[in-house]
């Protein structure tokens, strides 16, 4: 049979085999690429006195990586996490609020079950208070009492703050989410339900509720003591004493708006709805236009501080990398942004 | 007889032979079995064949931990005994088809398949084949794919395989199976029960505090299989092969979780019947296949069930026709039907997929130089999705160097859940498609009774519209919005010889995978340019195996590198390194009957790891087993 050559001769065998060992070792250092990540720069934040925002942000679900931020308003500078530095320990699985009270700052694990108190400027965890389902938002009812709304539990968790310790439930239908106190009543909004929960803080027990929209989750106070709650696609303000709803705003279909604030002087509510939203509280309307449009941000988290009046709104981006803050001046104007944790939902002002 | 050795050595060295190796031929009175496609894998593809010696040693384990150790393929676990999903060459899970005897298993819903409920049960062969095979097999065979088969043997006789393992964590596996191989027909059964505690130490002793044990882990599997053929002739074969499969388990939380008491159970049949016709010019299979499957979720014991159930109906005809002495037309004709429903939409939602496709192969007249040019279109619901095309060559240059080259057009269409999920599913989503291109170069030299075999290979791939669930106004949606780049380096080295009586076996594989999103999605995004995450940069195994009379010792350890978990690679996870040591002995024969003893330590060094970010994974743990092997040979009939 005769042999096909498909190499005339064997020089230039012999470069093809040169060739393709080249080819080979380019390859080998062009793909190279290093994977060791850089640290973090970072310039240390200490926790004065002086101001500042901590920012939670919850992470992903069943992923465990829920860090605290803080952003300092003296310096401007920020601390991506202060809770593992601090404690040498990942904080635990979505953070979903925080809240500082007694000098004491409570922040509820929502997927690790638990309730972690921390020292506001050390940030090292003094306690744990664990034994509930699935916590959202903590509110101090009276020095010694919180009360831990619950998404699953069908249940209010009381909690005693000098031990640490729950020490007992208010049964109470369907997922709770935000609350707020007045008059000695805790009112709690119960999404699944169309209600807001009436609370005597003195008994513990649930002694009205009042129907609002669906999907009630935020809720805050005025400066006249009337109380505002946001649903899926209506806003309500009801009397805290008579329990009785004044006014109920529609927004149109195929909006969702969310995270209703207030800001310090308490005449003017902000909210999420792709971009944010403002609305003086003695509208007669709800806004039709943003007051900060979210051009192509996909804002998740919304926050007020209640001293200097800033407004916070963080960009989540996918949800699963570092999310950007904003934060803006009462007239809209950027004033700062800077990288914060994954998934930046919650701001507790300092 | 030069072909049949190296048949022969593709099996018992997991060599990586091209060309007429690639048919994993069992060869008995010149009939042969061939595994579907396979025969026609490509030149320019590289195929890693799992060599049976290996096999034997994850008899006990499920398909995860097999290609985790010993393949490139990135297995995802979630724990002992929980989820396990692949990235291969930087793809996600449902860029991995695996298929069972030729049928692709991969859920319809979710595009993927849980590694963890596939015990190594269920076939007697495993093969990875590297990069785009999206012509032969269709959507999402893109990172690669895992040839699973359960190859029948003719005049075998009577076999009976018993095995009975214990290991750690409460850790127990009993199987047997039973089979009578005549002539012209073999029947077999076969079955399995494995469970396990896995409440594994999850803190170290030398740290603090008491002992922390997983939780809420357990898990309880039974199958049973069964295949039957019979040939008449020497032209004719058919056969049929049934899974069933029922998996209980309780699925942990993260180590940052308090408590969690979900559970998951798994029922599966899997029932495949297949034609095969040897004639003069062409060789042609007809093949069908019905897939159940169905998954229960309950968060906790109050909490209301989740049902998803799906069915598939695969039916495909190929032919293999032999155009003239160097020259071979494969033509296939492929209709894969599924029917799913689950929470996303409870009603319930159907798919049809049609494809043609064809591989065109030509030898050269002295074997050297081997090329193929293959094609598909499918058509889903009617619609024509991307045409996709490969071209590949085999080049020996040298008798101890060949030279490979692969170029690929690739798909995959959306899943049920992309499509169909209430709220969100996108019904306007496209196929993701892309470019792949394969280098490679295979040393093989045996010099004074030293075999050396080595290879490298570099792949590039570009996939757009890749499938990513974004946030929305209301809800997240699925949108073909990125853009991946994948490129790479492999190598695998063996060395094998022998030292006297010792025989030696060492194995040295290396990768390199970049894959990163070039395209930003909003505008914060920093996630252009960075690897996805969840895709190691840098990973590889080093394995040493020594053989003396009966008793084999085999070391392998094996390196995992930076994980990212954020997008922007802020996150990661540690890299490393992990020892697995086996021992086995064979005793010697009694009669028919072979008794072989088996003991395995996994992670020898305690090292503390982390696949998945707060998913705790095993210390130290041991498994040893016994299994007893029955043969009466065929008797020759006159």
């Amino acid at each position: 049979m005769k042999k096909i050559l498909l190499f005339p001769s064997p020089m230039f065998k012999g470069i093809a085999l040169q060739f393709s060992t080249a080819i080979l070792c380019m390859m080998a250092l062009v793909y190279c690429r290093k994977d060791k990540p850089e640290p973090p720069e970072e310039t240390p934040v200490v926790i004065g006195n002086s101001g500042g925002v901590y920012i939670t942000n919850e992470g992903n679900f069943q992923w465990g990586n829920a860090t605290v931020s803080y952003f300092d308003l003296a310096t401007g500078n920020t601390a991506e996490d202060l809770f593992q530095p601090a404690n040498g320990s990942a904080l635990g699985d979505v953070c979903q609020s925080m809240s500082i009270f007694n000098g004491k700052g409570y922040l509820v694990m929502n997927n690790s079950n638990k309730v972690v108190v921390v020292d506001p400027q050390s940030f090292m965890a003094t306690a744990t208070i664990t034994g509930f389902d699935s916590p959202r938002y903590l509110l101090p009812v009276s020095h010694s009492k919180a009360y831990v709304t619950d998404f699953y539990a069908n249940s209010i968790g009381v909690v005693d703050l000098a031990n640490n310790t729950i020490t007992g439930g208010i049964p109470c239908p369907g997922a709770t989410e935000e609350l707020v106190l007045a008059y000695g009543k805790a009112f709690v909004t119960a999404p699944q339900r169309d209600k807001v929960y009436v609370i005597s803080t003195a008994t513990d027990q649930i002694i009205d509720s009042i129907t609002v929209g669906s999907g009630a989750a935020s809720i805050v106070q005025d400066t006249n003591g009337k109380i505002w709650v946001l649903c899926n696609s209506s806003l309500s303000r009801f009397d805290p004493v008579s329990h009785l709803v004044e006014a109920t705003f529609n927004f149109p279909s195929a909006t969702s708006p969310w995270r209703l604030r207030i800001n310090g002087a308490h005449d003017m509510l902000y909210f999420l709805d792709n971009g944010v939203y403002r609305m003086p509280i003695t509208a007669t309307a709800v806004p039709t236009s943003p007051f900060i449009p979210a051009s192509g941000r996909n804002f998740y988290g919304l926050g007020v501080d209640p001293t200097e009046g800033s407004i916070y709104v963080a960009d989540a981006i996918d949800y699963v990398q570092r999310g950007v803050v904003y934060r803006y001046a009462t007239d809209g104007t950027e004033r700062a942004n800077f990288l914060a944790g994954i998934v930046p939902g919650g701001f507790c002002f300092n | 007889m030069k072909r049949l050795l190296l048949s022969v050595g593709a099996g018992c060295m997991g060599i990586f032979l091209c060309g007429q190796a690639l048919t994993y031929t069992v060869q008995l009175k010149a009939f042969e079995v061939i595994a579907p496609r396979i025969a026609a894998t490509l030149p320019g593809a590289k195929l890693l064949v799992v060599d049976s010696a290996t096999l034997s040693r994850y008899r006990n384990t499920d398909l995860g931990q097999l290609l985790a150790n010993e393949t490139p393929v990135f297995v995802k676990s979630y724990g002992l005994g929980s989820l396990a999903t692949t990235s291969f060459r930087g793809g996600s899970a449902n860029h991995t088809a695996v298929l069972w005897n030729g049928f692709n298993i991969g859920s319809p819903m979710n595009g993927q398949l849980d590694l963890s409920l596939v015990p190594m049960q269920v076939a007697n062969s495993v093969a990875v084949a590297y990069g785009s095979s999206t012509a032969l097999w269709g959507s999402g065979a893109i990172g690669g794919t895992i040839l699973l088969n359960d190859l029948p043997r003719f005049n075998d006789g009577t076999r009976v395989d018993a095995c009975v393992s214990f290991g750690s964590f409460g850790d127990q596996r009993q199987q047997v199976r039973v089979q009578h191989s005549a002539a012209i027909w073999t029947v077999a059964l076969g079955a399995f029960n494995n469970m396990a505690e896995n409440d594994f130490r999850i803190n170290k002793e030398a740290t603090d505090g008491p002992v922390q044990r997983q939780r809420n882990a357990s898990f309880e599997q039974r199958g049973l299989l069964g295949d039957a053929h019979f040939r008449w002739g020497q032209k004719d074969r058919i056969g049929i092969h049934a899974w069933y499969q029922h998996t209980d388990r309780y699925v942990p939380g993260t180590t940052l979780e308090a408590n969690s008491a979900a559970r998951q159970i798994d029922g599966s049949l899997r029932l495949t019947a297949d034609w095969q016709h040897t004639g003069r010019g062409a060789t042609t299979n007809a093949r069908v296949g019905w897939f159940h499957e169905e998954l229960e979720w309950y968060a906790n014991e109050q909490e209301h069930v989740a049902l998803s159930l799906s069915r598939t109906v695969i039916a495909e005809l190929e032919t293999r026709i032999r155009l003239a002495k160097r020259h071979q037309l494969h033509i296939g004709l492929n209709n894969t039907f599924a029917h799913a429903l689950s929470d996303g939409y409870p009603q319930g939602q159907d798919q049809d997929r049609s494809a043609l496709f064809a591989a065109y192969r030509y030898t050269s007249a002295n074997d050297r130089f081997k090329s193929s040019l293959s094609a598909r279109q499918e058509l889903l619901d009617g619609i024509a999705v991307p045409f996709t095309y490969s071209v590949g060559a085999d080049f020996a240059l040298r008798p101890w160097l060949l030279l490979k080259a692969q170029g690929a057009k690739v798909y995959r269409v959306p899943t049920f859940n992309d499509l169909f999920w209430r709220p969100g599913g996108n019904p306007d989503l496209r196929a993701e498609n892309g470019y792949t291109g394969d280098l490679g170069a295979v040393l093989n030299v045996t010099w004074k009774g030293i075999s050396f075999r080595s290879e490298v290979a570099w792949f590039e791939r570009l996939i757009d519209d890749w499938i990513q669930w974004t946030p929305g106004p209301l809800y997240w949606s699925p949108q073909n919005i990125m853009q991946v780049w994948s490129r790479g380096v492999e190598t695998n080295t063996t060395v094998g010889f022998n030292v006297g009586r010792v025989g030696v076996k060492l194995g040295l594989m290396t990768n390199h995978v970049v894959s990163t999103n070039q395209v930003r999605t909003s505008v914060n995004d920093a996630s252009v340019d960075k690897q996805l995450i969840y895709v190691p940069m840098y990973s590889g195994h080093a394995k040493l195996g020594v053989t003396y009379k009966d008793l084999s010792v085999t070391g392998l350890v094996r390196y995992t590198g930076y994980r990212f978990t954020s997008t922007d690679n802020r996150e990661y996870l540690d890299p490393f390194t992990l020892a697995d040591l086996w021992v086995a002995y064979r005793l010697p024969p009694l009669k028919s009957c072979t008794v072989s003893l088996q003991a395995q330590c996994n992670n020898l060094f305690a090292t503390s790891y982390e696949v998945m970010l707060n998913r705790p994974m095993p210390y130290r743990s041991y498994q040893a087993g016994v299994s007893v092997q029955f043969h009466r040979p065929q008797r020759r009939t006159p």
